[in-house]
C-alpha cells in the first residue's frame, strides 16, 4: 500500500499472464487451421506390403466402394462374409499401429477412430478402438483373410439368417 | 449453585421418541405406497373390463386385492393414529413428520403428474387402448397428492420444518420436466421446418410429434408455476432456494444453452467447410440444438434476474458458476484444437475428417470464451485486498485443483503410451495418434492452471500487503447473566463471534438470577438496568480487544458486570505458571 509502484506491478501481472495465454490460444488455433486445411490425402504406402493392402482396403471401405474392397479379400473371407457392418456410420480414420510379417501370413494392428455424432458444450468426442487385420499370402500377393468388424464390407448375401 | 443450561436445550425427547417416530413414519410411507399400488391395479382392471376377452391368470388380481384390502385399512389406521397425535406441538415439530410429508408429497406429485400427462399425450395419435394404466395411476396418486397437500397446508398440524424443501421439489421437478419437454417440442417443430417431412414417420400427421411433448411441457410449466410463483417458492430466503437457483437455473441451464450454441456453430462451420457427410445427416442435430439454446437461455436469464434480487452472495455465486461453465467449454475447445492439430500431423492409412474435429473444437472455444470474458471480466480484476469478493479464492483454488488433477491423469496416460512405444514395436505415427487426446487436455489444463495460479498468487500478494488480522481467539465460552427477555443470548453469541473474528461461541445461561451470592465483590446489580444487546456486544468486543488466548471465558451480566478471562491450554498451564489472565472491566453505571 505504501509503495504504489509495487501495487502497480502486482496489479499488472495477471494482465501479462492473460495476454500470454490469449496469444498461445490464438497461435494454436491459427496453426491448427493452417495444418488441417492444407493437409491432403493420406500418403500411399507400398501396395505390395501388408500395410499397403490394408490401406487400400480401408480406403475403399470408408469410401463405400464395396466391389473394390472385395478384391482385397481372400476366397475364405468372402465366403464367410455375413454382410456389411451395420453398427452405424463408417469409421472416420484408420491409423497404422504396427505390422508383423511372417512368411505366409501377416498381422496388421490398426487404430480405428470413430467420430461420435453430436456435440456437447465440451467439444466433440472421438473414440478409438484397436483391432487387427489378418493377411495371408495368396499367389504371392497379400490378401486380407479377416478384417476387423467395423471395416467389414462385402456384397455377399448370407444364405440363411 | 450455578447449574448451567444450554440455551437451545430441547425438551427431553429422548432417543426412544425419535425411534418411535422413525418406525412410524417409515411404516406409514410403505403402507401408503402399497395401498396406492393395489388400488391403482384394481382400478386399471376395472377400466379394462370392457376390452378384455379372456382372463386367465389371477395372480395379478390377487396381489392387487391383498395390497388394497390389507395395506389400505392399515395405512388409514396408522394415519389416524399419527394425525391424532399431531395436536401435540412437539410431534408437529419433530423432523420425522416433516420428512415423511416431504417425501410422500414429492413421490405423489411426480407419479401423478407423469401419469396424467402420459394419459393426455396418449390421446394424440394412434395409441388407442393405452389409457387405463396411466388413468388409474394418475387418479390414485393425484388423490394422495391432494391429501398430503391438505396436510401440508393444515393450519394447526402442518410440519414446522422443510416448508421450502417441498416448494423446491415441486418447482425443480416442474422446471426440469417443462424445459426438457419444451426442448423436445421446439426441436421437433424446427426439425420439420429445417429438414422437411422426410424424417417424420409416414403414417401420422407431422404435428403429432410436436403436440405430444407440448402437452408434457405445459404440464411441467404448470407444476413449476404452482410451486414457484403461486406457492411462493421464490419468496423463500433460505440457503436451499439459493442453491437450487444456482444449480438448476444457472448451472444446468447454462450448460444446455452453451451446448446448444456450440452445436449450432459447429453445424454452420461444417456446412461451410466440411461437407463430408450427406446434408440430411449433417442437419440432423441442428433443430434440437437451436431448441436447447433457446430454452436454456430463457431459463438461465430468468434465474440470473432472480438471483440479482437476492443476496450478494447468490449474485456472486451465479456469476462464478456461469464463468466456470463457460471456461470449461472454452478450455476443452482448446484441448480439441490441439487434438486436431496432432491428428492432422499423423498420416492415417485411410480416411481424413480431422477437419470435423477441428471445427468442433473451434465452435466450443468460440462459444465459451466470450461468455467467460463477460462473466469473469479478466480486465477488471481486483487491485486491492478490499475488492476481493468472498468465494473468489475458493473458485481459483478449485479451478487450479481440478486442472491439476486433469493434468496428472493425462500425464499418466501419455507416459503409458510413450513407454509402450519405447518398449514395443509400435510405429511413431500411432504414438502421436494415441496421445493426441490426452495431450490436448494437458495443454488446456496447463493453460487454465497457469492462469488461475497467477491470479491466486496475485490475490495472496494483495492480502499480504494488508496488516494481518490473525484469528487469535478460537473459542469463547459465554456465561450470560442477563434476563433472556432483555438480551437475547443467541444474538449476543452471534455478536461476540463476529467481534472475535468468527470464533466458536458456546453459550450458557445462569440458572440463578442474581449471581450476587456467587460473587459478592461484583457491582451491585439492582440499581443498574441490563444493557441492550448492542451495548453488551460492544462491551464484550472492547474487553476482547487485545486478548491473545485460544480460549476465552466471558461472564456477562447481570447488570453491568463484564468479566473476560483468558484461559491457557491445559497442556501449557504448568509451563506458563498458571497463566490465566483476569481482567475485570469496570463499567460506568
Amino acid at each position: 500500500m505504501d509503495d504504489p509502484a509495487a501495487t502497480e506491478r502486482t496489479a499488472r501481472k495477471p494482465d501479462r499472464i492473460l495476454l500470454v495465454l490469449v496469444g498461445v490460444v490464438a497461435v494454436l488455433v491459427v496453426v491448427a487451421l493452417a495444418v488441417v486445411f492444407t493437409r491432403g490425402e493420406p500418403a500411399p504406402l507400398d501396395e505390395a506390403s501388408p500395410a499397403g493392402v490394408v490401406q487400400q482396403y480401408s480406403r475403399a471401405v470408408i469410401g463405400d466402394d464395396i466391389p473394390a474392397a472385395e478384391t482385397f479379400l481372400t476366397e475364405g473371407a468372402r465366403s464367410r462374409c455375413s454382410g456389411s457392418y451395420s453398427g452405424g456410420q463408417r469409421p472416420a480414420r484408420v491409423v497404422l499401429i504396427s505390422t508383423t510379417e511372417r512368411t505366409d501370413s501377416a498381422t496388421v494392428r490398426v487404430s480405428i477412430v470413430h467420430a461420435a455424432q453430436g456435440n456437447g458444450p465440451f467439444g466433440p468426442s472421438e473414440y478409438e478402438t484397436e483391432d487387427v487385420f489378418l493377411l495371408l499370402k495368396v499367389n504371392g500377393r497379400w490378401m486380407i483373410d479377416q478384417p476387423p468388424y467395423p471395416l467389414m464390407a462385402c456384397t455377399q448375401i448370407p444364405v440363411k439368417r | 449453585m450455578t447449574a448451567p443450561a444450554v440455551t437451545t436445550a430441547p425438551a427431553p425427547a429422548g432417543g426412544l421418541a425419535t425411534l418411535r417416530r422413525l418406525i412410524l413414519y417409515v411404516l406409514l410411507f410403505a403402507l401408503v405406497v402399497i395401498a396406492a399400488s393395489g388400488l391403482s391395479g384394481l382400478l386399471e382392471r376395472l377400466f379394462r373390463t370392457a376390452s378384455v376377452l379372456v382372463t386367465g391368470i389371477v395372480a395379478g388380481l390377487a396381489l392387487s386385492l391383498a395390497f388394497t384390502l390389507i395395506g389400505g385399512p392399515l395405512a388409514l389406521l396408522l394415519w389416524w393414529f399419527v394425525w391424532r397425535r399431531l395436536d401435540d406441538e412437539s410431534e408437529r415439530r419433530a423432523p420425522g413428520w416433516g420428512l415423511y410429508l416431504t417425501g410422500m408429497y414429492a413421490v405423489s406429485l411426480i407419479i401423478a403428474t407423469t401419469s396424467l400427462l402420459e394419459l393426455a399425450a396418449s390421446f394424440i395419435g394412434a395409441h388407442a387402448n393405452q389409457w387405463p394404466s396411466p388413468l388409474a395411476n394418475g387418479l390414485v396418486w393425484a388423490g394422495i397428492w391432494v391429501w398430503h397437500r391438505w396436510m401440508w397446508k393444515h393450519p394447526r398440524k402442518s410440519p414446522a420444518h422443510l416448508e421450502d424443501v417441498r416448494a423446491v421439489v415441486g418447482s425443480v421437478f416442474g422446471l426440469l420436466l417443462g424445459a426438457g419437454a419444451a426442448i423436445a417440442a421446439l426441436g421437433a417443430l424446427l426439425d420439420i421446418a429445417i429438414r422437411g417431412f422426410t424424417a417424420a414417420a409416414g403414417f401420422e400427421p407431422w404435428w403429432f410429434d410436436v403436440v405430444r411433448p407440448l402437452i408434457w411441457a405445459a404440464g411441467g410449466a404448470a407444476v413449476w408455476w404452482w410451486h414457484w410463483i403461486r406457492g411462493g417458492g421464490r419468496r423463500f430466503r433460505t440457503g436451499l432456494v439459493d442453491v437450487t437457483i444456482i444449480t438448476v437455473g444457472i448451472f444446468a441451464a447454462g450448460i444446455t444453452a452453451l451446448g446448444g450454441l456450440a452445436v449450432i456453430l459447429f453445424i454452420l462451420l461444417r456446412l461451410a467447410f466440411d461437407r463430408s457427410d450427406p446434408l440430411n445427416d449433417l442437419l440432423e442435430p441442428l433443430a434440437p440444438a437451436i431448441a436447447a439454446a433457446i430454452v436454456g437461455a430463457i431459463v438461465w436469464r430468468y434465474h440470473r434476474t432472480a438471483s440479482a434480487h437476492r443476496s450478494p452472495q447468490t449474485r456472486r455465486a451465479s456469476l462464478l458458476v456461469t464463468s466456470a461453465v463457460a471456461l470449461a467449454a472454452a478450455a476443452s475447445g482448446v484441448g480439441v484444437v490441439v487434438n486436431a492439430l496432432l491428428a492432422a500431423a499423423v498420416s492415417p492409412l485411410a480416411g481424413s475428417s480431422t477437419r470435423t474435429l477441428l471445427l468442433g473444437g473451434l465452435s466450443s472455444l468460440v462459444v465459451g470464451s466470450p461468455v467467460w470474458w463477460l462473466a469473469w471480466k479478466p480486465r477488471h480484476q481486483p487491485v486491492s485486498a478490499a475488492e476481493i469478493p468472498p468465494g473468489r479464492r475458493v473458485y481459483l483454488v478449485a479451478f487450479f485443483g481440478v486442472s491439476a488433477v486433469v493434468a496428472l491423469v493425462t500425464l499418466l496416460v501419455i507416459g503409458y503410451r510413450v513407454f509402450e512405444f519405447v518398449l514395443g514395436d509400435v510405429s511413431g505415427g500411432s504414438l502421436l495418434d494415441r496421445i493426441r487426446a490426452p495431450f490436448g487436455l494437458l495443454v488446456a489444463a496447463g493453460l487454465v492452471a497457469g492462469y488461475h495460479f497467477g491470479l491466486w498468487r496475485h490475490d495472496r500478494a494483495l492480502l499480504a500487503a494488508v496488516p494481518s488480522r490473525r484469528r487469535l481467539i478460537e473459542s469463547v465460552t459465554l456465561v450470560s447473566g442477563y434476563p433472556v427477555d432483555a438480551v437475547d443470548p443467541a444474538a449476543l453469541a452471534r455478536g461476540i463471534a463476529d467481534a472475535a473474528d468468527g470464533a466458536k461461541v458456546t453459550t450458557w445461561l445462569r440458572a440463578d438470577d442474581g449471581g450476587a451470592a456467587l460473587s459478592p465483590s461484583s457491582v451491585p446489580l439492582s440499581p443498574v438496568p441490563s444493557p441492550g444487546v448492542e451495548d453488551a456486544i460492544r462491551q464484550v468486543s472492547a474487553a476482547l480487544d487485545g486478548v491473545a488466548a485460544p480460549h476465552v471465558l466471558v461472564l456477562a451480566g447481570p447488570g453491568s458486570r463484564m468479566e473476560v478471562i483468558a484461559l491457557a491450554a491445559t497442556t501449557a498451564a504448568d509451563k506458563s505458571g498458571g497463566g490465566s489472565r483476569t481482567r475485570a472491566i469496570p463499567t460506568a453505571g
